[in-house]
């Protein structure tokens, strides 16, 4: 078992069987899931948590806390908008300029917060962040101001409309899973151990012969993917984009769902998304205050877990397996016992 | 003084390491205090000097951690006064930290991959580097095991005990192929096992890389250093052999006359 683990075919086969189980579980979950829960909860939280994605690849790799992920999110949005309402291109040529601007506009917001961390890092982002929203708000003759752009026709892929439900949900949850692929794949590259030392010491990263501007702007870029990727889904998913898909409260979200999932593992940022989806959705049944449910259940987590809800179920998973492992042991002794 | 761009054409192989009247102060402290000194070819140097003599702000100025005030800094005949700490370490120079620096949650073998990647190109590629995979885990492995930290390759460096964490060091500067290696107090808190295994370890060091040491451990230091220069107050105010250091006036009088049976014993 731990050979196989450990050995590369070991490895190979883990994943394919993973891949088979992931792929059996979007299938299956149109069948059993309500539309309403379908369209509203499943695929809101898989967009927000691509989106998410970016957030906790740049935290919990490179320790780098981001505010401006909204401000790429946004520049993928509105530049496929933009290319098809305003300049008439053809979808998926407006859809590759988006996925493009992604890495293009993390490369800038790294360029221009290369030599920051910390705290100075985030006001350095807010502030890129909140520049994002203004410059959408204001800058009329591109952005259209605060109306934004509405009635965006999903695209059709081989015959199938993502205006529907159904493929929308498909095409977003394989590209949920090909963004975490490709976000993984990067943690195990030269640059991946780079950004963990990044985050670790990153004076000693330094007196390794790395710089740590190019590999921070390196994250950002790489960061930048993801949250283009979001940007292209929920404009096909809202059929409009505007101001407020990227203002402050946007930001903040991003920042609670990342920080509800965990950042350990790149997949929590759909767990805090599904949370945040379900909580936004729910919450005003019973009360009219969700603004506020959602800052105490945020608040909880982080009292209770550093690393989120994902950190709560490892360390159960952690806790059950010392246990499984006593109780192994106690058999072990007794089976010895009852050979001697 | 000398042109200080001049080292190219008196000296067909240049030195490694050549500092030209370095200076450095904090507020009101001089720090470092126009200190010169050059290294030749696979020399072993110790600097010795008191607590608050200016050692370890010596050590960041020749590697870029803080800017000198005034004066130079060359590597292998280059002029790296101006030049970043990362731009140094790609030409060839390693450093320790006193207080042990390192990635809390990496492993070790992690660590010297980091290190052996950090001078070449590649360093942030963005493709695994499959084919190279098995020759750097040898590579790590190798290192690891000349530190004595090879049973512990894939211990994170928080499960690492003080005694694992200055390995790790020595074996993180040895991981970047250096042509120096500057060891800020390398022997600081070790055992007296751990200190003969370093000691070992630092004769055995191929003559094609300098070593700088800095060390309370005059065991230590006298038996590796070909040369020894003491600091006072930033100043140097002797240089030799070990012995002649050992036998004058000015040093017992300032360090050793003073302090020395103290210091072997305390070590830090």
């Amino acid at each position: 078992m731990q050979a196989l683990r450990h050995s590369a075919s070991g490895r190979l086969l883990a994943s394919c069987a993973l891949l088979l189980l992931l792929g059996a579980a979007i299938a299956a979950t149109p069948a059993l899931v309500s539309d309403f829960v379908l369209l509203q909860i499943v695929i809101k939280s898989l967009w927000l948590g691509i989106a998410g994605t970016s957030l906790a690849f740049l935290i919990g790799q490179a320790g780098l806390i981001s505010l401006a992920q909204t401000a790429v999110f946004g520049t993928s949005g509105y530049l496929m908008a933009i290319l098809v309402l305003d300049h008439g291109l053809s979808i998926w040529a407006a859809v590759a300029a988006a996925a493009f601007a992604g890495p293009v506009s993390g490369l800038v917001i790294g360029v221009i917060s290369q030599r920051s961390s910390g705290l100075y890092l985030m006001m350095l982002t807010l502030a890129i962040g909140v520049f994002g929203f203004f410059f959408a708000q204001q800058y009329q003759p591109i952005t259209r101001g605060h109306t934004g752009f509405n009635g965006f026709d999903a695209p059709i892929i081989l015959g199938a409309d993502l205006g529907e439900r159904e493929p929308l949900f498909y095409v977003t949850a394989v590209a949920a899973v090909a963004v975490v692929a490709l976000l993984r794949f990067v943690t195990r590259t030269p640059a991946g151990l780079a950004y963990r030392g990044l985050r670790d010491n990153r004076r000693r990263l330094q007196a390794l012969g790395y710089s740590t501007a190019a590999t921070t702007v390196s994250a950002f870029a790489v960061a930048g993917f993801s949250a283009g990727i979001g940007g292209v889904i929920s404009v096909w998913y809202n059929g409009a984009i505007s101001p407020g898909s990227i203002d402050l409260t946007r930001i903040i979200e991003l920042l609670i769902v990342v920080t509800i999932g965990g950042t350990i593992h790149l997949e929590g940022a759909f767990l805090g998304a599904l949370v945040v989806t379900l909580l936004r959705n729910y919450a005003n049944e019973f009360t009219n205050r969700t603004e506020t449910l959602v800052g105490a259940v945020f608040m909880v987590i982080v009292l209770i877990s550093r690393h989120g809800l994902l950190g709560i179920f490892i360390n159960a998973k952690s806790q059950a397996h010392k246990a499984l492992k006593f109780f192994g042991g106690q058999r072990l002794a007794s089976e010895k016992e009852a050979v001697v | 003084m000398q042109p200080a761009d001049s080292d190219q054409r008196t000296n067909p192989t240049p030195f490694p390491l050549r500092v030209v009247a370095v200076s450095r102060s904090f507020g009101g402290l001089t720090a470092v205090d126009q200190v010169s000194f050059t290294l030749a070819a696979g020399e072993r140097l110790a600097i010795l000097g008191p607590n608050g003599a200016g050692k370890s702000t010596l050590f960041n100025l020749v590697c870029g951690d803080l800017s000198a005030d005034s004066g130079k800094v060359f590597l292998r005949g280059k002029d790296v006064t101006g030049l970043a700490l990362h731009h140094r370490v790609r030409r060839g120079l390693a450093r320790t930290y006193q207080t042990s620096s390192v990635f809390t949650d990496l492993t070790v073998r992690e660590h010297l991959a980091l290190a052996h990647r950090g001078p070449g190109r590649g360093r942030l590629s963005l493709w695994p580097q499959n084919s190279r995979r098995a020759q750097m885990a040898e590579a790590a492995l190798a290192f690891a095991a000349r530190v004595g930290l090879e049973g512990r390759i894939d211990h994170a460096a928080s499960q690492l005990s003080h005694g694992g964490l200055r390995q790790l060091e020595v074996a993180m500067a040895l991981a970047t192929d250096p042509h120096i290696i500057l060891l800020d107090e390398p022997a600081a808190g070790l055992s007296p096992a751990e200190r003969e295994q370093l000691t070992d370890l630092l004769l055995s060091l191929d003559t094609s890389v300098a070593v700088v040491l800095v060390e309370h451990d005059m065991d230590v230091a006298l038996t590796v250093a070909d040369r020894v220069l003491v600091l006072e107050s930033g100043r140097l105010i002797a240089e030799g052999k070990p012995e002649e250091i050992e036998a004058d006036p000015i040093v017992r009088a300032v360090y050793l006359g003073e302090q020395h049976g103290q210091q072997q014993g305390s070590g830090r």
